[in-house]
């Protein structure tokens, strides 16, 4: 090769490396292939890790075709797309570990475990996480909270899932909204529930909770939930909160369950006052309190 | 050749000129497609145009522009009234900005994108400078200002705002503003109604945001917040200077200060129907209970 053609071949590499500092958008699709260039629309990649290894830190996977798609080791901001109308299946386990100041979004995704009842859907290790519109079925644990970050789920299904839906280990500050839990928690004893908090702060609005399993909702330590607007349902108890952990319930529904409310003795629930709670073998029990509150 | 055959070949070839003359007067609807170019005749589906600004070019005012599979659109600077239709199951991603300026009685629609900042934290992801916008089934993320609103009026309906480092929503002059069955999350201040603006948010949750979640900050604006749940902020709902805020049927709690009344002439009345609980107070300043009718 002559020495101009050597120069223009670094030229090309040098302008590779700068069209790669601008990669706001990469694609994905089951026709793909990880070594293409993602960011054109007509050569995509195949997996997950593909696209987030070619777009830039907070940048947008786009994933445009039915398929399945690989799991994820998320360690740098992004945000996952999948176009809805199509199924992007993953029976392998999303991991996110990025920084304390930095967001992961899941939108559009379903995650169910290769091998029913075990792994774990989503990890998240640290960093935030936004999961919209997704589907988590038939893993051992769902979503695990590790982080004590910010986690938000909305229009998200969770279902099948052996220990808990969601649990919650960090002191994370998490928003569960207009969500569906059905059939978490298949065990027989404290911490299987649809979600499992162990510490932090829950919110908790306009979801269902709908059994078989051992409980919707489950409180532990010194973890705070404040659950509106929800449903809870067919499980042996329906809000559950143990050691010093806090309740609050505005606007819910707890029915047909075998124990509606259980307040540990050195927990405490409170309710609003419109709440329906009833049609349970036994509404309240445990020995906490079950204070009333006025609202404002 | 016959003069008969020459004569139908000069017709024939000067038929999609005349074609695309009498179909630019009536182009109700254009499409837009990743696979387009916007030197196509966009009227015809199988000939799309590439970009948003391309289908806006071409569309009559008031027209559609539909966008019919995914991929990368490149913002739009909008100066007629037009209606941007994302075909539900794409992904219409935009990393630059939307900026609608629009004639006092105009309006422009849209409904479907998917806005991010092509640089995390710079820009507006939708500013309105003038006329009527609705916004619908859009998601915003990781801009400056999720939407800047002056103009003469915006609704916001079915839409994500999430990841913008200043304000999310931001009503910036006298302008009526609803918002609702839309989510504000992880920014720096949620809606904010400031300038005179009056903004009705409804069924919406707003979560996670570093400052205030929903305040009435300027001269005279007014804001009413009617079903929604306001978590994990400095203040959850927030009315400073000449305002006034209304809550009523919300839940405000995880917030640093659930309920703030700041200043001389701030009215913060509740309907006395909210959960209202604070991780440091519920309440700072005066609440004016009014009943419901």
């Amino acid at each position: 090769m002559s020495t101009r053609n050597v120069l223009i071949v670094l030229a090309l590499v040098a302008s590779c490396g700068t069209a790669e500092a601008q990669v706001a958008r990469v694609f994905v699709s089951v026709t793909g292939n990880d070594a293409n260039v993602c960011s054109n629309i007509a050569t995509p990649c195949r997996t997950f890790n593909g696209g987030i290894a070619q777009v830039d830190p907070n940048g947008e996977v786009i994933v445009i075709s039915s398929g399945s798609y690989a799991g994820a080791t998320i360690g740098k901001p992004v945000k996952i797309n999948v176009a809805p109308g199509a199924v992007a299946f993953s029976g392998l386990t999303l991991t996110i570990n990025v920084a304390s100041s930095e967001t992961v979004v899941l939108r559009g995704i379903t995650l169910k475990a290769a091998t029913p009842g075990t792994g774990t859907g989503i990890q998240l290790t640290s960093g935030n996480l936004i999961v919209e519109d997704s589907v988590v079925d038939g893993w051992n644990l769902g979503i695990v909270v590790d982080s004590a970050g910010k986690v938000f789920v909305s229009d998200t299904t969770v279902r099948s899932c052996v220990a808990a839906g969601v649990r919650v280990n960090g002191a994370a500050v998490v928003a569960i909204d207009n969500s569906r839990f059905v059939k978490n928690g298949l065990g027989l004893s404290p911490g299987y529930a649809g979600v499992d908090q162990t510490a932090g702060l829950l919110f908790v609005g306009g979801t269902e909770f709908t059994g078989a399993g051992y409980s919707g909702i489950s409180v532990r330590n010194a973890a705070q939930s404040v659950i509106e607007r929800s449903h809870f349902s067919h499980f042996q108890y329906g809000v559950i909160s143990y050691d010093t952990a806090v309740v609050r319930l505005s606007h819910t529904t707890v029915v047909e369950n075998v124990y509606g409310i259980f307040t540990d003795n050195t927990a405490f629930t409170e309710t609003f006052g419109n709440n329906e709670i009833r049609g349970n073998n036994i509404n309240f029990s445990g020995s906490g309190p079950v204070n009333p509150v006025a609202l404002q | 050749m016959s003069k008969g055959i020459l004569f139908g070949r000069i017709v024939l070839s000067a038929l999609p000129l005349l074609c695309a003359a009498s179909l630019e007067a009536q182009v109700a609807r254009v499409f837009v497609s990743v696979n387009g170019n916007d030197a196509n005749i966009c009227s015809d589906i199988a000939t799309p145009c590439r970009t948003f600004g391309g289908g806006i070019a071409q569309v009559d005012p008031n027209g559609e522009v539909i966008v019919i599979d995914s991929g990368s659109y490149a913002g739009a600077t909008i100066n007629k009234p037009v209606k941007l239709n994302v075909a539900a199951g794409a992904v219409a991603f935009s990393g630059l900005p939307i900026v609608v300026n629009v004639g006092p009685s105009e309006v422009v629609v849209l409904r479907g994108l998917t806005l991010k900042a092509a640089t995390p934290g710079v820009g507006n992801g939708i500013t309105l400078n003038g006329g009527t916008l609705v916004v619908e089934k859009t998601v915003i993320d990781g801009w400056y200002r999720g939407i800047v609103l002056s103009g003469a009026r915006a609704v916001i309906n079915d839409t994500t705002v999430r990841n913008c480092t200043e304000y999310s929503i931001l009503g910036f002059a006298a302008l009526p503003v609803t918002i609702e069955n839309s989510r504000v999350l992880n920014g720096g201040w949620g809606i904010s109604g400031g300038s005179g603006s009056t903004v009705v948010v409804s069924r919406t949750e707003v979560a996670g945001n570093y400052w205030n979640g929903i305040q009435a900050a300027g001269p005279g604006s007014v804001v009413d917040v009617q079903n929604c749940r306001i978590y994990g902020g400095t203040r959850g709902l927030y009315v400073t200077g000449t305002s006034t805020l209304r809550v009523s049927d919300s839940v405000v709690t995880g917030n640093s200060v659930a309920l703030e009344a700041n200043g001389v002439g701030a009215v913060l009345e509740s309907y006395g129907n909210n959960v209202v609980k604070g991780v440091s107070a519920d309440v700072l300043g005066t609440i004016t209970t009014v009943s419901t009718q």
